[in-house]
């Protein structure tokens, strides 16, 4: 077992929750809280303890004086609620690249659970690589020690049976609170169409991907010469003579992809989060700093 | 010459040969990537790689049967030449160390010069095994004993380093002719008969033999049809093997004349040519070249030829293409990491 830095960054969900659990963000359900939400009669609404007596009297003069039909008024307020925090792992072989053998990821999830939970909210996991992976997964839960155990799993985790990202779909699939942030953590080095599709099918969260950049070496290994290389997700070798033109097409293959990806990430209207090596609570929470708030 | 054709010194070592398939199975050098799909599809790429690959089992096999030590075996080879069995006798006698054909008596002591009949019998020798390419040599001294230096062989430079190095230091005491005969026509003792066979002598004096030896030397000569020639180099000018009227009286009972006389008389061919100076010299030289061409049969041994060279001749270019590869691609990962 690490030792995991008890790094937190602190975040807000952009959009009104309905959740009769009293929690962190703001809400669209009445109850107790601090966002004035209207009046309301009191028999009604009977909490004689928020009777707003101005604005009764006020109420009646302006209806012609007082008189027996007068009404008092409740003063409401919308409820703060919770969300759930999902996290989305890659497990994938190509992750373990740039990843430390997913001692990175780890220590986000440490970091996502540690907040997450901190503040009130539930944290669920989901791991993927070329399927779900039920083992690295974690129900929706406040359980307080759940951020090790989400570290430990991850780090723990067997290294993937197959290549491929394909089980990101099912993954997403398992998403079932209806008020959630979820946490894409990949290196994106996989078909834009799955990304495509998980994208859409996660529209009503507020997704964060957190894109994990490769070093360049891991990306373009050479730039002259003979150069042999292995696919760290399919094992496959291959070699290449390295010449300039060759270093262009391969750059622009590369630009491509990550073209399309941004493009993908923008007609969702969500902003990526590039992180290369270690992601500190600081960057998530200038990330959701500058989130826009609804 | 093909490859089958070859010995092995070493044959143990082709059991290496299977080493060459390495490069094949090789992946010590692969890099890992995050995603191939960016390798771009280059059938150049194909081409270059299997050549290296061919390349570096090419250098691994080369190398291989290099160090099994590939070689010609000597043989025999028989050809038609023309030309004679020489053996040379030469007189190795302190005499010969005298200057070559003076006028005077006085002019003898200039012992061991440039001009002294052993350096002069040298110089022509080496000009005449020159001009005979199919001849066979063999080479006898004399002086006090007779040693075979060097048996009849058709190797050129053994006949020429043999002829040098007996130009070289001073002459010994003695003159033993007989014995040097004797032992010269030893030398056929046992040879098939390939075509002319001549006792090549080269001496400034002569020596009165027995009568045994003479007989011994006589049917010793016939029996194996070996004939003499004589190049006579006297000290002194005028002095000649065969008697005339205008001889010094000194002269008359010289032991040249006497074996000179002896030669003539047993019936074995037999010509002297006397040198009286530097030009006669040559004369009897080329004169004994233009007589001796017969046909004969030439037996060549070809040495045993190691053929090593071709294979790490052919390793080393494969190795220096290898290696530009190598450095080039080492540059372009240094260029990838900065």
């Amino acid at each position: 077992m690490t030792a995991f830095k008890h790094d937190e960054f602190s975040y807000r969900y952009p959009h009104n929750v309905y959740g009769h659990v009293p929690g962190s963000h703001s809400g669209s359900s009445l109850g107790t809280g601090d966002r004035f939400a209207g009046f309301a009669d009191l028999f009604d609404y009977p909490d004689p303890r928020r009777i707003d007596i101005r604005a009764s009297v006020r109420n009646n003069m302006a209806n012609g004086g007082i008189s027996a039909n007068d009404r008092w008024l409740v003063r409401r307020f919308q409820q703060r609620s919770t969300v759930t925090l999902w996290l989305l792992a890659d497990m994938s072989k190509s992750m373990s690249v740039s990843n430390v053998n997913h001692q990175r990821l780890a220590n986000l999830a440490h970091m996502i659970a540690h907040s997450a939970i901190g503040l009130g909210d539930k944290f669920a996991l989901a791991g993927f690589d070329s399927h779900w992976r039920q083992d690295i997964s974690i129900m929706p839960t406040r359980q307080r020690n759940m951020s090790t155990i989400a570290a430990d799993l991850i780090e723990q985790a067997a290294p993937a049976s197959a290549p491929g990202s394909e089980g990101l779909i099912e993954a997403a699939n398992m998403i079932s609170s209806p008020h959630a942030m979820v946490f894409l953590a990949s290196d994106f080095c996989c078909d834009i169409s799955i990304i495509e599709k998980t994208l859409r099918k996660l529209s009503h969260y507020t997704v964060i991907p957190i894109v994990w950049q490769h070093d360049d070496v891991d990306h373009l290994p050479s730039h002259a010469g003979w150069t042999e290389m292995r696919d760290a997700e399919t094992g496959q070798h291959h070699a290449v003579w390295m010449r300039p033109t060759m270093k262009k097409r391969w750059q622009s293959a590369m630009d491509e992809h990550f073209e399309k990806l941004s493009t993908c990430f923008m007609r969702h209207r969500i902003r990526p989060l590039l992180v290369d090596g270690e992601v500190t609570g600081e960057q998530l929470t200038h990330y959701f700093m500058g989130m826009k708030k609804s | 010459m093909s490859l089958m054709d070859l010995h092995w010194s070493q044959p143990y070592l082709l059991l290496l040969l299977p080493f060459a398939l390495l490069p094949w199975f090789n992946h010590s050098q692969e890099k890992t990537i995050a995603w191939s799909a960016f390798v771009p599809k280059d059938p150049w790429s194909t081409t270059v790689g299997l050549s290296l690959k061919i390349l570096s089992s090419i250098v691994l096999i080369s190398l291989i049967l290099g160090l099994a030590g590939p070689y010609e075996p000597e043989k025999k080879v028989e050809r038609l030449g023309e030309g004679a069995e020489i053996v040379l006798l030469l007189d190795r006698s302190r005499s010969m160390d005298d200057a070559f054909a003076v006028k005077t008596q006085a002019a003898l002591v200039s012992v061991g010069k440039k001009d002294s009949k052993r350096r002069v019998a040298k110089s022509y020798l080496t000009e005449f095994v020159k001009k005979r390419p199919d001849d066979r040599f063999g080479f006898v001294l004399f002086s006090s004993q007779a040693i075979k230096l060097l048996s009849l062989t058709y190797s050129k430079e053994a006949i020429l380093a043999t002829i040098n190095a007996n130009a070289i230091g001073k002459g010994l005491k003695d003159t033993n002719m007989p014995d040097a005969l004797i032992k010269a026509a030893e030398m056929f003792e046992d040879q098939p008969y390939r075509g002319s066979r001549i006792v090549l002598l080269v001496s400034d004096g002569g020596q009165i033999l027995t009568e045994e030896e003479e007989k011994k030397i006589a049917s010793l000569y016939k029996r194996m049809k070996i004939s003499i020639n004589w190049i006579y180099m006297s000290s002194m000018v005028g002095v000649t093997l065969d008697a005339s009227d205008s001889d010094s009286y000194l002269w008359e009972d010289l032991p040249e004349r006497k074996l000179h006389d002896f030669f003539n008389s047993t019936g074995i061919p037999y010509q002297a040519f006397e040198a009286r100076s530097l030009k006669t010299f040559a004369e009897a030289i080329d004169e004994i070249n233009q007589q001796q061409y017969q046909t004969l049969i030439v037996e060549q041994t070809l040495p045993r030829v190691s053929k090593h060279q071709p294979f790490y001749i052919i390793a080393f270019l494969a190795m220096l293409a290898l290696t530009f590869a190598q450095v080039y691609s080492a540059w372009g990962v240094r260029k990838a990491h900065e």
